[in-house]
């Protein structure tokens, strides 16, 4: 075991794969020189050298075709958009592109490639660079989407997702990056798909993933206080869903919520409810209840922003709501 | 006067059925002798034949409910009969639940979304699932969910009133775990059980639930003793192998059920069952011959057993297994044995200690055959072929040194096979 924050955890499975496959390579901007805004990939450089490590002017829909093209010719290109908000810039090579491309090629082309881009509010970053946009990339098939909330998590997710011969969507929490956690020693892999139980419970289930893993263990504590035995799932991986994880919870427990940072429209909890519903309604006890963020702009108000996206306290009034106690 | 279609008893152990599919409808004409649905029991699929004239007035259990023996299924009548009217003499007898039994889910009485007031209840899926299960008439309950809802936790309060009840009534103080047994109530005690990862359920129901009862039954009822012999089969396996040289080939089955289908008439006091107070002996050699299926077990008999030649006996065996496994058993094929074999010997089994199946007295398990080396009287090492038996008897019945002398007969037929012939 040794002590890692999550970004160093995240430089750290990058760095792994770097050495064990000269065909991985990271662009992006101030990826380089700068070495990335949180520090992901300071010391590259020097490293592994420019042709590895690339900086990009601030084109996100140029470098990012290009590295579709590049994945399509047999690189494993790690990209990063500085904030997942950029999407809205170069949407097509994704969507239409790398998204695409094995299906309609009959599988001659593969696409291994990572779009790595920091996610989430509470940063005070205001409307364009708060945004939870994990549904959005959901919605289009071909693209594994990934949201870690643990350093040991997205080391051995980040390296699963490289080895990957599919696009993944590489979601990290911008507010978890700075976050202390033991992490194993040695190389490790953590496979996309597989949910964790963070904490076993019998009256509820929550269904999350990312920083709202930490609220909703925080509010679990306080629920547990109240006789209330909460159940916590990190998702962990959005696409592909560990549906039997959730089935077996809320067979258990006949009582579900889904806690995302994201809006409430349209969003993942919305998705995983409408499939409780139709796989498991006999299992339910109560309605699937969402805890999500309000459809509102993010706010650069602090007061405001914090009202906007949910915190532990509205997690445990849901559950309280649910349960009817 | 319309006639009441009931849920026939189809076999000794069956206590309900399942409503396969009517294959009439209302308002259908129908004469007596004509089949008007189709039932399964836990072992099997039937129909059920009309028994006057008439037309199809009413369909009272749907296609899917399980309804217990003697439940009413459905009306045949008069066409344009009231059945209320009619039902007010006939239908007061209760649909014969059986006493001293939890009240079972009747689908009559569960099904209602809506009270008799026509008032909509309002309960969550989960809660109306519990409910169906333990068969708890939630129309009557107080839902404590949001709005009134009734959910899991006000059918679990529910289900626990009574046994309150019970376990303040009685006055002695030492009686206090007895009524707890009882409010507990089955022989399917619910642990709630944590699921680990990966962890699937499923109900307990059909043949799985019978075997299940039927050997929680015996194995609780009865003392029971295993012992095991061994038998030298050597002489046994080289006639069965000339025997098939020469195209006429026997599983070593069928060897054993004639040994002990003998062995049987020369032991009669192996051939007993007890009811209450009484010991019945058994007049006939009944063979009940275990069959494993995909579903559980099944005991097709053999009926005298003791009056057929090898060759018709291993026919009719072979038939019975055939048909066990194809789910074709007439239900008198599966009652009145007296004794059981049960044979894991082509699964390598060494030995085991075998339930007996109620009401016979003892079960024979067969193990597997295997070398041995054996030393000749004259000093000489040889290979011979054994194979065990394990005998498990009812105590109560049956003394140790009586079923041992009954082993012995086996044994010595099977080390003797022109003795099993003869």
């Amino acid at each position: 075991m040794s002590t890692l924050s999550v970004s160093k955890a995240i430089r750290e499975g990058l760095h792994e794969e770097m050495v064990r496959d000269e065909n991985v390579i990271v662009l992006g901007e101030d990826m380089a020189v700068m070495g990335n805004v949180f520090a992901i990939t300071q010391g590259f450089l020097d490293e592994f050298g420019p042709l590895r490590v690339i900086d990009t002017p601030i084109s996100e829909s140029g470098f990012t075709g290009m590295a579709v093209g590049m994945a399509m010719r047999g690189l494993r290109p790690v990209v990063e958009w500085m904030y997942d908000d950029f999407i809205g810039v170069c949407l097509d090579p994704v969507m239409n592109q790398a998204a695409k491309m094995r299906y309609m090629t009959g599988g001659q082309v593969k696409v291994p490639i990572v779009f790595r881009a920091p996610i989430g509010a509470g940063r005070r970053n205001a409307g364009q660079h708060s945004q939870c946009l994990e549904a959005l990339f959901t919605h289009i098939p071909g693209l594994k989407v990934v949201c870690p909330s643990t350093a040991a998590d997205a080391k051995g997710l980040l390296k699963s997702a490289i080895r990957s011969d599919d696009p993944v969507v590489f979601l990290e929490h911008k507010l978890l990056y700075a976050k202390k956690e033991d992490i194993p020693d040695g190389e490790y892999l953590i496979p996309l798909g597989k949910a964790d139980i963070k904490r076993p419970g019998k009256d509820l289930t929550i269904i999350t993933w990312s920083r709202q893993v930490y609220f909703s263990l925080e509010a679990a504590e306080t629920l547990s206080a109240q006789g209330i035995d909460a159940e916590v799932i990190d998702l962990r991986s959005l696409v592909p869903l560990d549906w039997e994880a959730i089935r077996a919870s809320v067979q258990k427990t006949g009582n579900v919520m889904v806690v995302e940072e994201g809006a409430r429209r349209g969003g993942i909890g919305a998705e995983i409810a409408a499939e409780i519903q139709e796989e498991l309604f006999d299992d339910l006890d109560a309605p699937v209840a969402r805890v999500a963020a309000a459809n509102v702009v993010s706010p650069f108000s602090p007061p405001l922003e914090d009202a906007m996206f949910p915190h532990p306290e509205d997690i445990v009034a849901a559950a309280h709501r649910l349960l009817a106690k | 006067m319309a006639t009441e279609i009931k849920m026939p008893q189809l076999g000794l152990t069956m206590e309900e059925g399942t409503v396969e599919r009517w294959l009439k409808s209302v308002g259908d004409e129908i004469k007596a002798g004509e089949p008007i649905l189709e039932i399964t029991t836990d072992k099997l699929t039937n129909e059920v034949e009309a028994e006057t004239d008439g037309v199809l007035l009413k369909i009272v259990a749907d296609e899917g409910s399980d309804v217990p023996v003697q439940g009413i299924l459905g009306y045949i009548g008069q066409p344009g009969e009231n059945i209320d009217a009619a039902g007010a003499s006939e239908v007061k007898v209760p649909a014969a639940a059986p006493a001293a039994e939890a009240p079972k889910p009747e689908a009559s009485v569960i099904t209602p979304a809506v009270t008799e007031t026509g008032k909509k209840v309002r309960i969550s899926p989960l809660a109306r699932k519990i409910a169906m299960q333990k068969g708890i008439d939630y129309t009557v309950l107080k839902g404590t969910g949001p709005g009134g809802r009734i959910i899991k936790r006000d059918i679990l309060a529910a289900e626990s009133a009574p046994a309150a009840a019970v376990k303040e009534a009685p006055k002695a103080p030492s009686s206090e775990v007895a009524p707890k047994a009882q409010a507990s109530g089955s022989m399917f005690p619910v642990k709630n059980l944590e699921l680990m990862d990966g962890d699937t359920t499923e109900k307990l129901s059909g043949m799985r639930k019978v075997v299940a009862q039927r050997m929680y039954t015996s194995a609780v009822e009865i003392p029971a003793v295993t012992q095991t012999v061994k038998a030298d089969v050597t002489k046994l396996m080289a006639l069965r192998q000339k025997l098939k040289e020469e195209g006429r080939h026997f599983a070593v089955n069928d060897w054993i059920l004639k040994a002990v289908a003998k062995a049987l008439r020369k032991h009669p006091e192996m051939l007993v069952s007890l009811d209450g107070e009484t010991i019945i002996h058994r007049a006939h050699v009944n063979l009940g011959m275990a069959v494993a299926l995909d579903a559980g077990l099944i005991v097709p008999v053999i009926r005298d057993a003791d009056t057929l030649g090898l060759e018709a006996l291993s026919a009719k065996a072979k038939d019975l297994a055939n048909r066990a496994r194809s789910n074709q058993l007439g239900s008198d094929e599966y009652k009145g044995s007296t004794f059981t074999v049960s044979n894991l010997g082509m699964f390598g089994v060494e030995s085991f200690s075998p339930i007996i199946n109620q009401p016979d007295a003892a079960i024979l398990g067969v193990c597997c055959t295997e070398d041995e080396l054996v030393m000749e009287d004259d000093g000489t090492i040889t290979k011979h072929q054994v194979m065990r038996i394990s005998l498990t008897f009812d105590h109560r019945l049956v003394d140790g040194a009586v079923a041992a002398k009954f082993e012995m007969t086996i044994r010595d037929l099977l080390e003797n096979p022109m003795d099993i012939l003869l």
